[in-house]
């Protein structure tokens, strides 16, 4: 029987789904507890001596988290002072091993399960059908960490304007070379907000300034893995792929039917995404 | 100034992966294997920092790759002082992290650079790990970088909502990306005066403990329709069911 505990973020009162799942799918395997924890606070601050936290959690077997970059932050400093081994991008758990994904989706490594270790669960994790049965995992108390300084002093905070955060986002609308001007991105932000998706796009059109560089999507810029990713008027260049193929479905225009993301898509529409999208703004509700 | 650059070498991502049936792992000797692109950029920002500020710039690969000295003579040609291989089969982040943390506390290094994560592994993992091991101020993905002066620097990173600019005291590590620098190509004399560069090959700390079993290649066949113009009303209906 393992001990397992589960550390989430102290300013959410309810389980997310990734985890309410995995908690479906690895209670059998032994002890659960899990703790809300200041997960942000890891993310800005630097740790001081945290003598009770690491002692605490040195007596379990696994130490999941979720995905985020405060998170993989605390799973880290844990991962420094603990002696276990960290493992990130999980995409499935069983008694006998652990799999992450590698290759931006391309390949999988499989590790033993029967070690110690710290797990950080892909946001692409392969979720088995929920049981309707409650979950009836309580929250342990808060464990407090305790941190010394500020890791920088903070000039500026550019937050994006009422727009979604693209690495997090459940829907994202891409868009690409096809767009042929900046000027013409008034039909995807139109269909970006209709289906209340983050923007996306390639990494031509940030080398040109067309878009900022935090939309760049690929090999070299963002990773998303949302349910659901448009792309318009972008060719589907293997780096571009890298970085959308976390995607649960994905959907592409362009009126190249040889354009190698028509094959890496879930379902193609072959045609001027300037006929396409104004009449897909029309049929969306 | 003391910067070190920590490289990882990793298959191009054009290259098609072939599972090695006698290992059960990634075949690495039929893929042409490079510098971490992300690892490429914080190399080029060195390279750019040594030459503004007369600095002296140090490349470390934790590994076994057989390419290894090619890309580490790769490394000094664009720039970089003195490389070192520390030679181990690199399995896990945290392994990796020590051997670096191990490496550095007998040099001083007051700014440490490497790629926000290697895309063989999408890990992220090292250069956190690397910060705590150090005690070294730490941030991730770290997209423009100045030296304001031998103590501070001004960065421009990214943020869970949205971008932040930070002055940061040294000694500090950082995981980069683009548009951090722009990737060098080493020139003719550079390759020349790398040969005379020190390379030098160092015994690991540690072997690898973590068991690994396989790795499967993943293929994914989406595609399950191709759908004309005068179907969009159709490709409309998939939207609303999979955003209602």
């Amino acid at each position: 029987m393992k001990k397992i505990a589960i550390l989430v973020d102290n300013k959410s009162s309810i389980l997310s789904e990734l985890i309410s799942n995995v908690i479906q799918q690895i209670k059998s395997y032994g002890t659960i507890e899990v703790y809300p924890i200041d997960i942000e606070g890891s993310g800005t601050k630097n740790f001081a001596e945290n003598v009770e936290l690491l002692e605490k959690f040195n007596n379990y077997d696994w130490i999941l988290f979720e995905n985020n970059s405060y998170s993989i932050d605390l799973a880290c400093y844990l991962g420094s002072h603990l002696p276990m081994e960290i493992l990130n991008n999980v995409v499935e758990i069983s008694e006998e091993k652990v799999t992450c994904q590698t290759f931006s989706g391309k390949a999988e490594s499989t590790y033993s399960s029967d070690q110690r270790l710290i797990l950080i669960l892909s946001k692409s994790f392969k979720c088995k059908e929920l049981t309707t049965e409650s979950m009836s995992i309580p929250m342990s108390s808060e464990i407090a960490i305790h941190f010394s300084d500020k890791k920088g002093h903070l000039i500026r905070l550019n937050k994006l304007n009422n727009a979604i955060s693209l690495p997090d986002a459940k829907f994202v609308v891409g868009a690409g070379r096809g767009m042929k001007d900046p000027s013409n991105w008034g039909i995807i932000e139109q269909l970006s907000t209709k289906i209340g998706a983050a923007l996306a796009c390639s990494k031509p059109i940030s080398d040109l300034n067309w878009r900022p560089h935090h939309e760049h999507v690929g090999q070299t810029g963002i990773k998303i893995a949302p349910k659901l990713y448009i792309a318009c008027g972008i060719s589907g260049a293997i780096q571009h792929l890298a970085g959308v193929n976390g995607s649960e479905t994905i959907i592409v225009i362009n009126s190249d039917p040889e354009a190698p993301f028509v094959k890496n898509a879930d379902y193609a529409i072959i045609g001027d995404l300037f006929q396409v999208v104004p009449e897909l703004l029309k049929n969306i509700k | 100034m003391n910067i070190l650059v920590c490289i990882g070498i990793v298959p191009d991502t054009t290259s098609k992966l072939v599972i090695d049936s006698a290992t059960g792992k990634i075949d690495k000797r039929s893929l042409t294997m490079i510098i971490g692109p992300y690892d490429d950029y914080a190399l080029s920002k060195a390279i750019e920092i040594k030459e503004q500020n007369n600095a002296t710039l140090s490349v470390v690969y934790v590994g076994d790759d057989a390419s290894a000295e090619t890309l580490l003579r790769k490394s000094l040609a664009i720039g970089a002082d003195e490389a070192f291989q520390i030679k181990v089969p690199a399995i896990s982040s945290k392994q990796v992290a020590t051997e670096i943390i191990h490496f550095a506390q007998k040099r001083s290094y007051d700014l440490i650079l490497m790629g926000k994560e290697s895309i063989d592994s999408n890990n992220g993992l090292v250069h956190r790990l690397v910060g705590n091991g150090l005690n070294f101020n730490h941030f991730s993905p770290v997209m423009q970088l100045d030296v304001l002066d031998p103590q501070k620097v001004k960065i421009h990173v990214e943020v869970p909502d949205g971008t932040a600019d930070y002055e940061v005291f040294l000694p500090a590590v950082f995981g980069c990306q683009e548009p951090i620098a722009e990737w060098k190509i080493p020139s003719m004399r550079g390759i020349m005066m790398a040969r005379t560069k020190p390379l030098t090959v160092i015994d690991p700390l540690l072997q690898p403990t973590i068991k690994q079993f396989n790795d499967q290649i993943i293929e994914k066949n989406r595609l399950k329709r191709v759908y004309k113009l005068e179907d969009t009303k159709e490709i409309a209906d998939i939207i609303n069911n999979l955003i209602n």
